[in-house]
């Protein structure tokens, strides 16, 4: 019955001492959280430690919770501010394009096409380990408007609210993001 | 494995060509955090939320009510037996001999209705204080002295300088003239019991400043293997002072027994409220039966702290290695790069 749970009734039973409903958030959430961060900093290791301080976040925080949104933005909140914190102390500082989005705009729409739908297996896993490096390869603001979108399923107005910018320029960033990686697997 | 529940499906506000290229990520990207690591923050989890059971009859329904009611008591009690210490004094003060009493504070007037101002500095106790234990004396205290405190007041200002072998005296620094015997009662056990606070917080510092010396460094103190050969997941617990990024772990690390780095796990952050704390790393390229040496690194001290030596077919045990051994590594890549909080 719990694994049928929303996410915010889960968030509101831990706050009021339920752990088993914070096992299953947990589970529910680690994947994608995990993902997120594992590909926004590119190693394991950082990605562990990243992923445990957002946990503790939220587990320190929990009297504190209402569920006012999603609980998911909440969680990319916490997440994103995690990640932001670690580059602004980190000696290599925030991404540059956290700060500065790029002007131009490669506007090139691409229908999904015969590229995109490999025949066997290994063509599958050849086309897959293409993408993760050019997911790799996106400008790190680009990179997390794409992972929020596939790991966390948030909308473009909730990307938007977790990375404090416009619904508009979360649109772009996916855009970008998108264009640049059809671009990568067709070359 | 984790679910993907939210984006199983198509966005409603899907962009041109999302589709294609969702479908290819979600094929190619499986990872999750170690089982480790799941079971830490699942455990910190359910800490966070355990509550103590109540015991007994007496249990968190009147743990309140009783727990006030007897401060009540016991604060009656005190007030009762200062009442009765005061009375006393006050007895022992018209006994005590002119010397063991405290030096003069107001010159003695014939007028029964003067007005008694303390002086705004206390007056000189001639050797039976010590700076550091001095009791707070108020600066003016300017009220008219009713017969029996200026008796009191009168017979306190006549007395000469007490010597400084008067125990009970020692550190009280001089009252006000206008001090009651209940005052002075209650003085002399606010100091009493001020005195024992501060010998026992001498006694905490001396431990805090004992065990600041004892532990000097990062101490390792278990170490988990996992995985396969020539690949392993390390878990490792460290314990160290940390303070904050003044004063923290910085990295834990693998080194072979001939000195060489095998695998460093950078901390990005000091663990000051998470002691001891257990991070994994790898992979370690070593083999069933390779020894190698497992030990932490401070920001401020370098190493020094205990290590473990070991193979992960055997275990890993504490051990001493010489005190310059492999010390270069503390300038090897990878380094911290900076510490986050």
């Amino acid at each position: 019955m719990d694994n049928a749970a929303p996410d915010e009734e889960l968030m509101n039973r831990y706050r009021d001492g339920d752990a088993h409903a914070f096992e299953v958030l947990y589970t529910r959430h680690k994947g994608p959280l995990y993902r997120y961060l594992l590909r926004q900093c590119g190693a394991a290791a950082l990605a562990e430690e990243l992923f445990q301080d957002v946990w503790m976040k939220l587990i320190g925080a929990r009297a504190r919770y209402e569920a006012r949104a999603k609980f998911t933005t909440y969680l990319y909140h916490l997440a994103h501010n995690r990640l932001i914190d670690h580059y602004r102390r980190a000696r290599a500082g925030v991404p540059i394009s956290y700060d500065d989005d790029p002007d131009e705009l490669l506007i090139e729409q691409v229908a999904d096409s015969e590229l995109l739908e490999p025949d066997n297996e290994l063509d599958r896993r050849r086309l897959g380990q293409r993408l993760l490096t050019q997911i790799a390869a996106l400008p790190g603001a680009q990179r997390e408007a794409f992972l929020l979108r596939e790991e966390s399923g948030l909308s473009l107005e909730q990307i938007a609210e977790v990375t404090g910018v416009t619904a508009e320029t979360a649109k772009s960033r996916l855009r970008y993001a998108l264009t640049k990686l059809r671009q990568g697997l067709k070359d | 494995m984790a679910t993907r529940k939210s984006t199983d499906t198509q966005h409603a506000d899907a962009l041109p060509g999302e589709a294609g290229v969702a479908r290819v990520y979600r094929a190619a990207t499986q990872d999750a955090p170690p089982a480790a690591l799941d079971a830490r923050i699942l455990a910190a989890g359910q800490r966070a939320v355990a509550r103590p059971k109540a015991h007994g009859p007496f249990g968190a329904h009147w743990a309140i009510p009783l727990s006030t009611a007897a401060v009540i008591v016991l604060s009656l009690g005190v007030v009762l037996l200062m009442t009765k210490q005061g009375a006393l004094n006050h007895r022992a003060e018209q006994e005590v001999p002119s010397e063991y009493t405290v030096a003069p504070a107001i010159p003695e007037s014939a007028d029964a209705e003067r007005v008694v101002t303390a002086p705004a500095v206390a007056p000189p106790v001639a050797d039976m204080t010590r700076s550091d234990e001095r009791v707070a004396v108020p600066a003016k205290a300017k009220r008219a002295a009713p017969e029996p405190e200026k008796r009191i007041a009168e017979s306190v200002a006549s007395k000469p300088a007490a010597p400084a072998s008067i125990e009970l005296m020692k550190k009280v620094e001089a009252p006000p003239a206008t001090a009651t015997p209940q005052a002075l009662g209650r003085l002399q056990e606010a100091d009493r019991l001020s005195t024992a606070r501060e010998e026992k917080t001498r006694t905490r510092s001396t431990a805090a400043g004992a065990m600041a010396m004892k532990i000097q460094g990062a101490e390792v103190i278990a170490v988990q293997a996992s995985g396969q050969p020539g690949s392993y997941q390390f878990n490792v617990t460290v314990k160290s002072p940390d303070t904050g990024c003044k004063q923290y772990a910085d990295w834990w690390e693998v080194v072979s027994t001939d000195g060489k780095l095998l695998y460093r796990r950078v901390l990005l952050h000091s663990h000051v409220d998470e002691q001891p704390f257990t991070r994994s790393g790898g992979p370690v390229p070593i083999q069933p039966d390779t020894q190698v040496w497992v030990r932490a690194h401070m920001n401020t001290s370098g190493y020094g702290g205990a290590v473990l030596k070991g193979s992960v077919k055997d275990g890993f045990k504490p051990a001493m290695p010489d005190a310059e051994f492999a010390t270069g590594l503390a300038k090897q890549e990878p380094l911290p790069d900076g510490c986050d909080f």
